[in-house]
C-alpha cells in the first residue's frame, strides 16, 4: 500500500516540478544558443506575473486568457532588452553577461518595488481551488495546468529545434558560431530570437503561477536558482534534460520537506547541485577548453 | 609616490579626528561603509583580480560572527578571542571550499557561490537549539570593553577603522606582490597560466583564503555593533551580490575599485532612505542602472575615468608648481619577489 | 646511441566519436628539431595539448627523460622542462609586453634580475620597443613572438612551438627560422609544427606527418614529403 501523505508529496512535487521546468526551458534557450548565463531570468517571469495581475485587476481579464495579450507584450519585452541591453555584450563572455543580467534583475525588482510595492499580491481565480481528487490525492488543477505547460513548451522547443530550419540553424549556431556564419546563418537574427523565444517561455508560465501563486518583486529571485539546478542537473541545452530534473527537483523539495525538515530539504537540494557540478563538471558543462 | 603617501597619511589623520565632533548618525554612516568597503576588497581579491566571480561573499562574514558570538554566549569567551577561532574557521573553511570549486568556471562557480551561502544559512536556520533559527542570537548591550561590547559609538568606529586599514594594507601588498600578478594572470588566461608552470589551483586557493581572511574580522564587529546575528542578516545572499556589485562599479580588479564604489554607493543609498523613505526599491533601481551602465560602457568600473581626471589633476598642479622631478606621475611597478 | 627526451606511446585522444588522434606513437631525440606537419585538423595541435598535460589522453603514455609523465598537471610538466607556444597566442592581457614576459621568471625565481631577463628575452625575439605597451598594441605576428618569449622564460628543455611562421612574410619566416635554430644551439629541443613547408625544410632534422589523427609517415624532410601518403593526405591543400 502506498501511503496517502507520500503519494500527496509526490504529486505536490510533480506539480512544483511544472514551475521550475517552465522557467528552465526558457533558460535553457538563452544559454543554448545565445550563451548567456541569464541572472534577469526570473524578473521577467515576475515582470510577467505582474502584466497579468493588472489586466486583471483593471479590465478583469482572467489570468489564463490574458496569455492570448502576455504573448505580444513578451516578445515585445524581449526584443527591447535584447536590442537595447544584451545584444552588444553577448560575445563578451559569462563575466560580463553575469554582471550585466544581475544588473538587469536589480533594476527590474527595483522598478517593481517602487511602483508596485513589497507586498503580496495574488489573483482569486474561481478555479484555484478545484482539484481533482484521485485516490485521496488531490491534484490541484492550476497546478496541473503549469506541469502541462512546461511539459509541453519543452516538447514544442524540442520539435522546433529538430525539425524546423530556423531551429536547425539555431543549434548550429549553438554548436560553432564560426562554422554557422560561414554557411551564412545570421547570427545576430537567430541570437535575438533565441532570446525572445526564451523569455517568451519563461513569461507565459507567469500566467499559469499567477493562477495560484503570489505574485511580488522577489518572486522571480526564490525561483531563479531552482531553475538553474534543474538546468544543470538535466544538462544544458538538453530540454528532455530539463523535465526530468525538473519532476526530481520537485518531487525531492516536497518528499523531504514532508519527512525531514523544509530548511533541510533545502540542504539537500543545494548539496546535491553542488556535488553534481564537482564530479560531473565536463558532462554538465559541455564545453571544454579549446586550444 | 610621494604624494599618494601625503594623501593617504592626512586621509588617515582626518579619519581619526573628524568623528570626535560628528552626529551620530554620521558615525554610524561611515561605520556601515567601512564594513562594506572591507567586504568589498574581499571580494575583490577572488572576484576582481582572479575573475571568480564570487556571490556568496558574506559567508565568512557570517561564519565569523556566529563562531564568536556562539563562543560568547555559550562559553563565555571573549569575542576578542572568538574573532580570531572565527577567522580562522573562515580561512579554513575558504581552503576547502576553493579546493573543492575552483575546477569550475566562471557561471558555474557563481552559482555554486550562492548555493553554499545558500546551505550555511539554511543550517543556520535549522539548528535551532544552537543558532536561535530565524530569530538568531541576541546580545544585551552593556560596557564591557573586554567582551568587544560599548555603550558608546565611538570605540566601534575606531574598530572598524582599524580594520579597514589592516585590509587596504593586505590588498596594497597585493596588488603590488606576486600574488597579484598571478592573479591578474588567471584572471586573463588560465590555460596560458598553467603553460608557464603557474598551479592555478594553488594560487586560486590562496586567494580565496585571503578574501576570507579580509572579511571574516567584519563579521565579530558586525555582531557587536548591531548585537544579534541572524542567519538571513549574516548569510545573506542579497548582501553577497551588493558587495560584488559594488566593487564591479566601482573598478575591479584595482586596488581602489572596490573602495570607490563601496564609498560612493552605500553613503548614497542611505541619503536616499532618508529623503524617499517610503519609496522601497529606489536603491536596487540605482545599483541595477549603475552596474548595467558601467557593464556597457566602462567595463573597468568608475575608477577608469576617475583616475584619468585625477592624473590630469595632479599633472596640471605639478606642472603650476614646476616640480621638477617628473616621477611622481609614474605608477611604480616593482613587482616584489 | 641518440637519447630522446620525449617518447609518446600509442596515445589516443577522442572528442566524442572523433577520434582527433589515433594510437600515435612518436621519440623526440635531445637536440634535435622535429617538424610535425599535417593537413588542417590532422590532430597536431592536440598532440602538443596532450603532451603539455592540457588535454587527457584516453589511453598512452607519455614519457620524459625516462619518466612517465602522462598523469601529472601541466604546471608540473613545466617545471620540468616541457614548454609549448599557443597556435593562437594567449597573452595576459591585463598586463604588459615586459609583464608579461616576467610572470615565468618570477615564477621559477632562477634570476635575481627579473626585469632584466625578462627585457633580454623581448630584444631575442626583438620585442623590445613594445616592453611597456600593453598587449593590444601587438598584431598577430608579434603575439606569436611575445608567446615564444615567455615560453623561454621557463627555461624549458623541449619547446613545442606551435605554427609560428603562419602569416608571415617570406623574409620574416626566414629570421624566425635563424631564431629558432639559435633557440635550438642553446641547448633546447624543438619541436615545430608548420605548414609553411620550406621552413621544414631550412630548420628541420626529421619530421612526423599526421593525418586524421594517425601517424603516417616519419623521417627526413625532402624524403617525406615526395612519399606517397603524405601527398594524397594533403590533397586539396597546396604543399608548397
Ligand atoms: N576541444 C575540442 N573539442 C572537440 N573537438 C576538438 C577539440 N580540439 C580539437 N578538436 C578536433 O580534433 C581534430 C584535430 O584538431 P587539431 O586542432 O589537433 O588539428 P590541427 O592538426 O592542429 O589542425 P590545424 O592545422 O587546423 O591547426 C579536429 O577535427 C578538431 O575539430
Ligand atoms: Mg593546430
Amino acid at each position: 500500500m502506498v501511503d496517502v501523505n507520500l503519494a500527496q508529496a509526490i504529486v505536490n512535487g510533480l506539480m512544483l516540478g511544472g514551475i521550475y521546468m517552465a522557467l528552465a526551458v526558457g533558460l535553457n534557450v538563452i544559454f543554448g544558443v545565445v550563451k548567456i548565463v541569464n541572472f534577469a531570468q526570473g524578473e521577467f517571469l515576475m515582470l510577467s506575473m505582474y502584466s497579468v495581475y493588472w489586466l486583471y485587476a483593471l479590465i478583469y481579464l482572467d489570468p489564463i486568457l490574458s496569455i492570448v495579450l502576455n504573448i505580444p507584450i513578451s516578445i515585445f519585452v524581449g526584443w527591447v532588452t535584447f536590442k537595447y541591453l544584451v545584444k552588444d555584450v553577448v560575445e563578451k563572455g559569462d563575466y560580463v553577461h553575469i554582471a550585466l543580467t544581475l544588473g538587469v534583475s536589480f533594476m527590474f525588482i527595483g522598478l517593481a518595488q517602487i511602483f508596485w510595492k513589497p507586498i503580496y499580491r495574488g489573483i482569486p481565480t474561481e478555479y484555484a481551488t478545484w482539484a481533482i481528487s484521485l485516490g485521496g490525492v488531490n491534484i490541484g488543477v492550476t497546478q496541473l495546468l503549469i506541469l502541462l505547460y512546461g511539459l509541453f513548451s519543452a516538447i514544442i522547443l524540442s520539435i522546433f529545434f529538430r525539425w524546423t530550419d530556423t531551429g536547425r540553424a539555431m543549434r548550429a549556431v549553438s554548436q560553432d558560431v564560426m562554422a554557422s556564419m560561414l554557411m551564412g546563418v545570421n547570427i545576430t537574427k537567430m541570437y535575438t530570437l533565441a532570446w525572445i523565444i526564451g523569455i517568451l517561455v519563461t513569461s507565459l508560465a507567469g500566467n499559469f503561477l499567477a493562477t495560484f501563486y503570489y505574485i511580488h518583486p522577489n518572486v522571480g529571485q526564490d525561483i531563479f536558482l531552482y531553475a538553474w539546478f534543474v538546468v544543470v542537473f538535466g544538462g544544458l541545452g538538453s530540454h528532455i534534460g530539463a523535465v526530468i530534473g525538473s519532476i526530481i527537483l520537485g518531487i525531492v523539495q516536497s518528499v523531504a520537506t514532508m519527512y525531514i525538515s523544509a530548511d533541510l530539504s533545502l540542504v539537500i537540494v543545494f548539496l546535491v547541485f553542488i556535488l553534481l557540478l564537482l564530479f560531473r563538471p565536463e558532462g554538465l558543462l559541455g564545453r571544454e577548453v579549446r586550444k | 609616490m610621494r604624494r599618494s603617501l601625503q594623501i593617504v597619511l592626512a586621509a588617515i589623520a582626518l579619519s581619526i579626528v573628524l568623528p570626535l565632533f560628528m552626529s551620530l548618525y554620521m558615525l554610524r554612516l561611515l561605520i556601515l561603509t567601512y564594513m562594506f568597503v572591507i567586504l568589498a576588497i574581499s571580494w575583490n581579491v577572488i572576484g576582481g583580480y582572479a575573475k571568480y566571480l564570487s556571490l556568496g561573499q558574506t559567508v565568512f562574514l557570517g561564519i565569523t560572527a556566529y563562531t564568536s558570538t556562539m563562543l560568547f554566549v555559550y562559553l563565555g569567551i571573549t569575542p576578542w578571542l572568538g574573532m580570531f577561532v572565527g577567522i580562522l574557521m573562515s580561512v579554513a573553511i575558504a581552503a576547502v571550499i576553493g579546493f573543492l570549486t575552483f575546477k569550475l568556471r566562471d557561471a558555474f562557480f557563481a552559482l555554486t557561490s550562492i548555493a553554499i551561502i545558500q546551505v550555511f544559512r539554511l543550517l543556520a536556520l535549522y539548528f535551532k537549539s544552537y543558532t536561535g533559527g530565524a530569530r538568531g542570537i541576541i546580545l544585551q548591550p552593556r560596557n564591557d570593553p573586554i567582551n568587544f561590547m560599548f555603550l558608546d559609538i565611538l570605540p566601534y568606529y575606531y574598530i572598524s577603522l582599524g580594520f579597514l586599514v589592516f585590509s587596504i594594507l593586505l590588498a596594497y601588498f597585493l596588488d603590488k606582490g606576486k600574488l597579484g600578478y598571478y592573479l591578474k594572470a588567471i584572471g586573463d588566461d588560465e590555460l596560458a597560466c598553467e603553460a608557464i608552470g603557474i598551479n592555478t589551483l594553488k594560487y586560486k586557493i590562496y586567494a580565496f583564503m585571503l578574501s576570507a581572511l579580509i572579511a571574516a574580522p567584519v563579521g565579530t564587529l558586525y555582531a557587536q555593533y548591531i548585537m544579534y546575528v541572524t542567519p538571513d542578516g549574516v548569510f545573506s545572499f542579497p548582501h553577497s551580490i551588493k558587495v560584488a556589485v559594488m566593487a564591479i562599479i566601482g573598478g575591479s580588479g584595482t586596488l581602489l575599485g572596490p573602495i570607490i564604489g563601496a564609498s560612493i554607493l552605500i553613503p548614497l543609498e542611505q541619503i536616499l532612505t532618508v529623503y524617499f523613505s517610503g519609496v522601497y526599491g529606489l536603491n536596487l533601481v540605482i545599483y541595477g542602472v549603475l552596474l548595467i551602465l558601467v557593464m556597457r560602457v566602462i567595463p573597468g568600473g568608475i575608477i577608469e575615468p576617475l583616475e584619468n581626471f585625477v592624473k590630469g589633476m595632479i599633472k596640471n598642479m605639478d606642472a603650476g608648481v614646476r616640480e621638477t622631478s617628473g616621477e611622481s606621475l609614474k605608477e611604480e611597478k616593482e613587482v616584489g619577489g | 646511441m641518440m637519447t630522446d627526451i620525449l617518447n609518446v606511446r600509442g596515445i589516443t585522444k577522442r572528442f566524442g566519436g572523433l577520434v582527433a588522434l589515433n594510437k600515435v606513437t612518436m621519440d623526440v631525440h635531445e637536440g634535435e628539431i622535429l617538424g610535425l606537419m599535417g593537413p588542417n585538423g590532422s590532430g597536431k595541435t592536440t598532440l602538443v595539448n596532450v603532451i603539455s598535460g592540457i588535454y587527457k589522453a584516453d589511453s598512452g603514455q607519455v614519457i620524459y627523460m625516462g619518466r612517465d609523465v602522462t598523469n601529472l598537471p601541466p604546471h608540473k610538466r613545466v617545471e620540468l622542462g616541457i614548454a609549448r607556444t599557443f597556435q593562437t597566442p594567449r597573452p595576459f592581457n591585463s598586463l604588459t609586453v615586459l609583464e608579461n614576459v616576467m610572470m615565468p621568471i618570477l615564477h621559477f625565481g632562477h634570476e635575481p634580475d627579473v626585469r632584466g631577463t625578462a627585457y633580454k628575452l623581448l630584444e631575442f625575439v626583438g620585442l623590445e620597443k613594445y616592453a611597456e605597451s600593453p598587449i593590444g598594441k601587438l598584431n598577430l605576428a608579434m603575439r606569436k613572438k611575445l608567446d615564444l618569449a615567455r615560453a623561454l622564460g621557463t627555461k624549458p628543455k623541449i619547446l613545442m612551438i606551435d605554427e609560428i611562421a603562419a602569416g608571415l612574410s617570406e623574409g620574416e619566416v626566414n629570421d624566425m627560422a635563424n631564431l629558432l635554430m639559435s633557440i635550438r644551439d642553446s641547448g633546447v629541443t624543438l619541436l615545430v609544427i608548420e605548414h609553411v613547408i620550406f621552413f621544414l625544410r631550412k630548420l628541420c632534422d626529421r619530421v612526423v606527418v599526421l593525418d586524421e589523427g594517425v601517424k603516417i609517415a616519419e623521417g627526413d624532410v625532402e624524403e617525406v614529403i615526395r612519399m606517397q601518403e603524405v601527398i594524397s593526405a594533403y590533397i586539396g591543400e597546396v604543399i608548397e
